[in-house]
């Protein structure tokens, strides 16, 4: 029907950047961050209380080894989101013009690669206070 | 109906009053009370969704007042425990149930459509039949309130309290099978919203046109999507236990009580994210009207308003804290209920750079909005206090806590809801409401606010716990809670002065025009109140802005939006399908008409609901068989919907 009637043309810049990139920026590191809350807290949670009474969990097991490595995983997913979608933005700033009001921030690949930027950036905190938090926090001080 | 129906090339050109008379006669509600029953347009099923919830609002809030007067002073007993206990905790569920999310709904239902140049929601009879289950679950579980059994044990239900052993009459299964009504009705309308942002966007509205209302309202839909099913769960499992036998949070028998803890707050802090974020969006686009010029960091809202709510579902366990839980698991908890304040700040500060850098004109929707900012500041600052675990050990359960939460929930979604309504009202009746009668009641419910809610703070830093019904004298609360009681009141002044400012000017307001504040959104560009097909041909925008366009820099030979000519679409009701990202058109659309099916399908369910709250097998049974007969008459194939392969005899002469 679109090549019927034509009635607006593409969107700006929505061939020159693959849309799959432009996912991966945008969603790389919250699916990190939840996959980190979700492993996080339900393993050491499990850890300090796995039958009716609880147990001290030590820093310093394979257990805790493992999550520290999840963790840095997802800071550097973080990070290749981020570099994705500054690497799409940088090919799509222009779209719509610099100079306009209007058309500002125009453009839907320039829109999602500045999504993938604050978003990777945003949640690469996040995951660094949760790993900050498993590194200092008393693991089962209840 | 065949295939070309939905791929044709429909006639490009301007609305002509023939034209738009025709779509008058597709479009309309049938006459009388046949047709207020069985509507299915969008716009008066958003005006009942609003009236309903302030219905609701008034409720909720005389209950209010009776349990302050009761704390005004020590040792009051003009309510007994039990009854103050069913008055706070009808207050809660019908506040944050009732109200919170409903209003929200209704300015969406109402709006998006109109936001996103589309004839309809995407699935009217969805919206019809969420609209009446609210209802009817908003009057089920009223109705052991009313008979005195109302739930008691808090809006958060907990076990063991709610447990049979505890509470044994009909409250606790009825405020359970009520929130299950409830949350199908929550989720249906979810599904709703997604399906239109998704495929009923005019042509060029790719998603970074997109108003943040519909950000907002979408990642509600989205997250309620998410939450919903394990509060409903929950209380399922609790109707059990309490009815069935099972032990799920029975912990003498193996089950756990925290694990209801869990479930409910799974859900509970998405709720609180879903009844704000709209809210949010609705400032986000009202409050650059008054400033004149667009918003600051379009991009960054956006996105903030997703980021909010994906790490609002990292956050339940910050209700828990003082539950007993591994700290290292506390501490996850603890870091996302702090790093959410990231952007909950960019909006802050997009909200006021575009104060900064517009030039305001200080109308009353503005004074609400503008103030939304103020409140959300103070309560998102003592929301980040309590985020850090020792700090929610000292307040947790204390009137801080009642306090913040006020904060966010008036600040953040009663101001801004008013301040729509004034700044929409004119778009919804065709009149304006009064400026003069407005900043009464403005000035009232601020300072009636403040008044009222502020000492909580100070409250709850003397040690005076939430949920008690009086104190003991000498403890040095009395003067705090007289001026919290004494603001209450004058708060609900300042709502009554806007519940009759609202009835006035329905009659007696100045005639408004079809974009009284000269606004940049679609919605604008049609007449006030629209009329029942939205747009007489389908819009096409190439800005954000599409009615600013002859005033903003838009450069040389740049695209303009196309308001008053495009695709006709009359050969019945139909809609415009696009693409989820580009808004490319691709698909014509046949929407159904009016119908009985939706409310008969909720007063179905709603049967259900009342056997399983009797027990009673047979009135199960019959509600069973009326919810399957209405769900078949929903999916009979029709004609004019394209589900048989007869054609359907509609003219085609658009």
């Amino acid at each position: 029907m679109s090549n019927a009637i034509d009635p607006v043309g593409a969107a700006p810049e929505t061939r020159t950047i693959s849309f799959l990139s432009l996912l991966f920026g945008c969603t790389a590191a919250p699916i990190f961050w939840m996959g980190q809350l979700m492993l996080g807290f339900g393993v050491t949670a499990h850890a300090c209380y796995p039958g009716d009474q609880p147990v001290v969990f030590t820093k310093t097991g394979a257990l805790f080894t493992a999550l520290l490595v999840f963790d840095l995983v997802a800071l550097a997913a973080c990070a290749a989101g981020a570099l994705v979608s500054w690497n799409a933005w940088r090919q799509v700033r222009q779209a719509g013009g610099e100079s306009h009001t209007l058309h500002t921030g125009e453009g839907r690949s320039r829109f999602l690669a500045m999504w993938g930027m604050l978003s990777s950036a945003w949640f690469f905190l996040a995951i660094l206070f949760n790993t900050i938090a498993s590194l200092v926090v008393p693991s089962c001080a209840f | 109906m065949t295939t070309a129906d939905y791929e044709r090339a429909p006639h490009v050109g301007p609305g002509t009053p023939s034209h738009a008379e025709k779509l008058e006669r597709i479009w309309e509600t049938a006459p009388g009370f046949y047709g207020w029953l069985a509507t299915v347009d969008h716009k008066k099923i958003g005006i009942r969704y609003i009236v309903t919830a302030f219905a609701f609002l008034v409720a909720g809030g005389i209950e209010a007042l009776v349990f302050r007067v009761q704390l005004a002073w020590s040792e009051m007993h003009l309510l007994t425990p039990e009854q103050y206990d069913q008055m706070f905790t009808m207050h809660g569920m019908t506040m944050i149930f009732l109200y919170a999310g409903p209003i929200l709904s209704g300015f969406s239902n109402y709006l998006w459509p109109l936001l996103l140049g589309a004839r309809d929601m995407a699935l009217p009879r969805l919206n019809a039949v969420s609209y009446w289950i609210y209802l009817f679950a908003g009057i089920f579980l009223y109705a052991s309130f009313a008979i005195g059994f109302g739930p008691n044990v808090g809006w958060f239900n907990y076990v063991p309290l709610a447990a049979r052993a505890y509470n044994n009459g009909p409250n606790i299964d009825m405020y359970g099978l009520g929130m299950i009504l409830l949350g199908i009705s929550t989720t249906v309308g979810s599904i709703n919203f997604i399906v239109t942002f998704l495929r009923l966007r005019c042509p060029g509205m790719s998603i970074n046109r997109v108003p943040i209302l519909i950000w907002g309202t979408l990642t509600a839909s989205a997250a309620n999507i998410f939450a919903i099913p394990a509060v409903s769960l929950a209380f399922l499992l609790l109707w059990m236990d309490r009815n069935v036998g099972t032990h799920f949070f029975d912990v003498g028998a193996g089950g756990s009580a925290l694990l209801w803890q869990h479930l409910f707050w799974m859900f509970g802090h998405p709720w609180v994210y879903a009844i704000v974020l709209p809210a949010m969006g609705m400032v986000s686009d009202g409050l650059p009207v008054f400033c004149r010029r667009p918003l600051v960091g379009y991009t960054a809202v956006a996105l903030a308003t997703i980021a909010t709510m994906v790490l609002g579902f990292g956050v339940w366990v910050h209700h828990m804290f003082a539950t007993g839980l591994p700290g290292v698991s506390l501490g996850f908890f603890s870091a996302a209920s702090i790093i959410i304040a990231v952007p909950s700040a960019v909006g802050v500060f997009a909200w006021l750079a575009t104060i900064w850098t517009g030039r305001p004109v200080f109308t009353t929707p503005f004074l609400f909005f503008a103030s939304f900012i103020v409140l959300f500041t103070i309560g998102g600052v003592s929301g980040f206090m309590t985020g850090s675990v020792p700090v929610d050990w000292q307040l947790t359960d204390t009137y801080f806590v009642v306090a913040h939460l006020h904060y966010v929930l008036i600040g953040i979604n009663v101001f801004p809801v008013v301040g729509a309504i004034y700044f929409w009202f004119p778009k919804f009746t065709g009149r304006m409401m009064d400026e003069r009668l407005g900043r009464w009641n403005f000035w009232t419910m601020f300072i009636g606010f403040n008044l009222g809610f502020f000492p909580m703070h100070i409250s709850g830093l003397l040690g005076m716990p939430r949920r008690v019904y009086t104190y003991g004298e000498g403890m040095g609360w009395d003067w705090l809670n007289l001026v919290t009681t004494l603001g209450s009141f004058l708060f609900a002044a300042g709502v009554l002065l806007f519940f009759w400012n609202a009835i006035r000017s329905l009659k007696h307001g100045v005639t408004a025009g079809d974009n009284p504040w000269d606004a940049p959104t679609l919605e604008w560009a049609t007449t006030s109140p629209p009329p029942p097909y939205n747009f007489a041909v389908i819009p096409k925008v190439a800005t954000r802005h599409p009615l600013w366009e002859d005033r903003l820099d838009s450069g040389q030979g740049a695209e303009q939006s196309r308001i008053h000519a495009g695709m006709a679409l009359a050969h019945g009701r139909e809609a415009l399908g696009t693409t989820p990202v580009d808004a490319m058109p691709n698909v014509i659309l046949k929407m159904p008409g009016d119908t009985l099916v939706p409310m008969y399908l909720a007063l179905s369910m709603t049967v259900i609901a009342v056997g399983l709250a009797l027990v009673n097998w047979w009135v199960v049974v019959v509600g069973g068989a009326c919810t399957t007969a209405s769900i078949l008459a929903w999916l009979w194939p029709q004609a004019r919907l394209g589900e048989t392969a007869e054609p359907a005899r509609e003219t085609a002469d658009d």
